[in-house]
């Protein structure tokens, strides 16, 4: 009180008299310096504790309110959301559905007799006495049932049993079944990609986000996936593999579409195949994907390579003659015709005819080294990626092993086991000019794949592969595949497939190799048919009779959904007489 | 001298209806703060009921708008509906189609879809 007298009053009036007598004037200016300075640092401490209260009420202020989760074990274990899968076109290849799960905490529950029995009579698959003892006891969470329907949530929901609760949770869902399958690959129930670009977003770091509880519940909304498939042309594909499946009674297909100029797969399929809802069916090991996971002695398709080194190796040229007139003996071996011409064949002609022991002739003038080095150069004995998981490297003759005879057999696609997908890429380099993209299920332009891209062959070769693939539709094996108005070209493949350490003469393994309009190729077409049959008894058997028809069907069905005008011209037969 | 104690009697009660007007307004504003609260939290389960409703009917539209769907209903039903694939031979540019040298139909074809967006090529 003294102090407050003291100031407001003044020292030097109410100076209390125990104070020390002093000089008056100094000694009152000291005593107001001293309190004042005193009241100053005593306003100072309040200023910055209430500072500090009221700072630290208004940062409470703005912290979101977070709802405390009862059943935080089960929130982090409910399925997480994933971003949806879409088509180049924007159509739903794949999504999250919101489904609901039944739990109960025991504590809550009154008459667990009357809960038990109100459960089992809608959701009659679970027993009574299950429930009874699961819903016994003063336990805080228990799982009953995962994933209802919404007709039985709202039947349970209706019961108005206290202590039952529900928990959003996502299911994946593929509208389309099993039509792209190997390509969306599937999930398991908590939701974690397995199989297919599923799995391949997860690795992208999908997986991290959730174990943080980034993308629980759908609180998050994640983008799309785009993919570089054309859901419409991946049905034509799959349509065309089944129905040629049932009409050869064959034990296996697989087929691709693929952009020459961008390197994009627009579709791709293998069959057997399975449905993505029902992920068990993926893990059978005769699912498997075929077009990037599977290795195959192809056969004549090989000849393409062969007959591409030649050219621009300056090996030879379309006119150089090699002589097929009679069976070429190596190692201990005879390699023949299938359908023999039995005379001298200029390479335009081992290419159409197909011939095995002009192929050989062709290899051995570029020599061993050079076939090594060029079927490196155009990726056939390298794996080639694509984003997904299942994928399979080439099965190579080591450089020591690789004697003439492996050269031999290599140069007509035997003694080297490759993916379909390396053979569509190294043929879309040889078609599109010359440039090797890696291919893609992604979207992606012209111009990121040029950036992409790497040469591989010259112009020329290219524009003279054309050609060959052309003529051999119009006048060799591949007639067939012929389609009016969209000048296909092509290369058939029959090869025997080894039984029990022999070649077969009765099992084969089909391959018609495609591309179309040949005189400016967009796509590359490759349908692989794995111990087909003929369709009537005493029917062909080669690639001509089924993978090449079925070809036609896909380009036929596709061609005007990829954009590609028919043309028609008077060497075609066909003309617009319509108008 | 007086004034000011005079000030001082007056100041405490002033503080006083300074405090419960404080009070006051404060409780109005977050009584208005928790309703709001509330508002904007039943807004946005709508929305997210909302957006999980949405993402059921386009699975259900992809579902039902499959290719490999409407291929078996049209060959189902072939006498109802009467599709067929169209022929390649019926595919023609319009540039390709003689019409009549008097009038330049192309000239209106492109001015009539000029803020359409198509293409006509």
């Amino acid at each position: 009180m003294r102090i407050a007298a003291d100031e407001f009053g003044g020292g030097a009036v109410l100076e209390p008299s125990w104070v020390a007598p002093r000089p008056k004037a100094a000694a009152a200016a000291a005593d107001r310096a001293g309190s004042r300075s005193r009241i100053v640092l005593m306003i100072g401490l309040f200023v910055i504790l209430y500072g500090t209260i009221c700072g630290r009420l208004i940062m409470l202020g703005f912290v979101e309110a977070t709802p405390t989760i009862y059943q935080s074990d089960a929130a982090a274990a409910i399925s997480a959301a994933r971003p949806d899968l879409v088509d180049r076109n924007g159509e739903i290849l794949g999504t999250d559905i919101r489904t609901a799960s039944l739990y109960g905490e025991p504590r809550r529950i009154l008459d667990v007799d009357e809960a038990a029995e109100g459960i089992h009579s809608v959701l009659t698959n679970l027993s009574v006495d299950w429930l009874r003892e699961r819903l016994t006891g003063t336990g805080g969470f228990v799982w009953i049932q995962r994933e209802l329907t919404p007709t039985e949530r709202d039947a349970i929901h209706n019961l108005g049993i206290p202590g039952l609760g529900f928990l959003p949770e996502n299911q994946r869902f593929y509208p389309g079944g099993p039509v792209a399958a190997h390509i969306v690959g599937a999930v398991n129930v908590d939701n974690q990609g397995i199989a297919g670009i599923e799995k391949y977003i997860d690795d992208q770091g999908l997986a991290e986000l959730q174990e943080f509880g980034f993308a629980n519940g759908g609180g998050l909304n994640l983008e799309p996936v785009r993919l570089s498939i054309d859901l419409r042309v991946q049905h034509i594909l799959r349509d065309e593999l089944v129905s040629m499946m049932e009409r050869h009674t064959a034990e296996a297909a697989a087929g691709i579409v693929f952009d020459v100029h961008t390197g994009e797969i627009i579709a791709m399929s293998s069959l057997p195949d399975f449905d993505p809802n029902q992920p068990a069916q993926a893990l059978e090991p005769d699912r498997l994907n075929r077009v990037t996971a599977g290795v195959f002695e192809l056969g004549s398709v090989f000849k393409v390579f062969t007959v591409a080194m030649a050219l621009d190796e300056n090996v030879a040229t379309l006119d150089t003659i090699f002589d097929a007139s009679h069976p070429l003996r190596s190692g201990g071996f005879v390699i023949n015709d299938f359908h023999g011409k039995n005379r001298p064949l200029t390479a335009a002609e081992v290419f159409i005819y197909s011939s095995n022991i002009g192929a050989a002739r062709m290899a051995l003038a570029a020599g061993t080294t050079t076939q090594q080095e060029f079927l490196s150069r155009i990726g056939i004995t390298s794996r080639v990626g694509t984003e997904l998981p299942e994928r399979a490297s080439p099965v190579v003759p080591r450089a020591a092993d690789w004697r003439d005879l492996t050269t031999i057999t290599i140069s007509f696609g035997h003694g080297m086991s490759t993916t379909p997908m390396n053979l569509v890429v190294a043929t879309a380099a040889l078609l599109n000019g010359g440039i090797f993209l890696p291919p893609t299920l992604l979207p992606r332009t012209e111009e990121e794949a040029a950036a992409l891209g790497t040469r591989v062959v010259s112009e020329e070769t290219s524009r003279e592969m054309r050609y060959l693939f052309r003529l051999n539709v119009l006048e060799g094996s591949g007639s067939r595949a012929e389609v009016p108005g969209y000048l296909v070209g092509g290369k058939t493949g029959t090869a025997e497939k080894v039984v029990n350490g022999a070649y077969s003469s009765t099992q084969v393994l089909n391959s018609f190799l495609a591309a179309f309009p040949m005189d400016n190729p967009q796509y590359v077409v490759l349908i692989v048919v794995d111990d087909p049959n003929p369709e009537v008894p005493g029917g062909g058997n080669t690639a001509g009779y089924n993978a090449a028809p079925a070809v036609a069907n896909v380009i036929r069905r596709s061609a005007s959904i990829l954009g590609v005008a028919p043309r028609f011209t008077p060497f075609d037969g066909a003309t617009l007489a319509a108008y | 001298m007086s004034a000011i104690l005079e000030l001082r009697r007056l100041l405490t009660p002033l503080l006083l209806v300074v405090m419960f007007a404080g009070a006051l307004w404060t409780y109005q504003t977050k009584h208005y703060a928790v309703e709001e609260a509330r508002h904007v939290r039943q807004l946005r389960d709508q929305i997210e009921t909302e957006r999980v409703r949405l993402s059921m009917l386009k699975a259900e539209w992809s579902e039902l708008t499959q290719p490999g769907r409407l291929q078996d209903l049209v060959e189902a039903h072939p006498d109802r509906l009467g599709l067929q694939p169209f022929g390649i031979s019926r595919m023609v540019r319009i540039t390709d189609i003689p019409f009549s040298p008097d009038h330049d139909f192309i000239a209106d074809v492109v001015a009539a879809n000029a803020n359409t967006g198509l293409q006509v090529r």
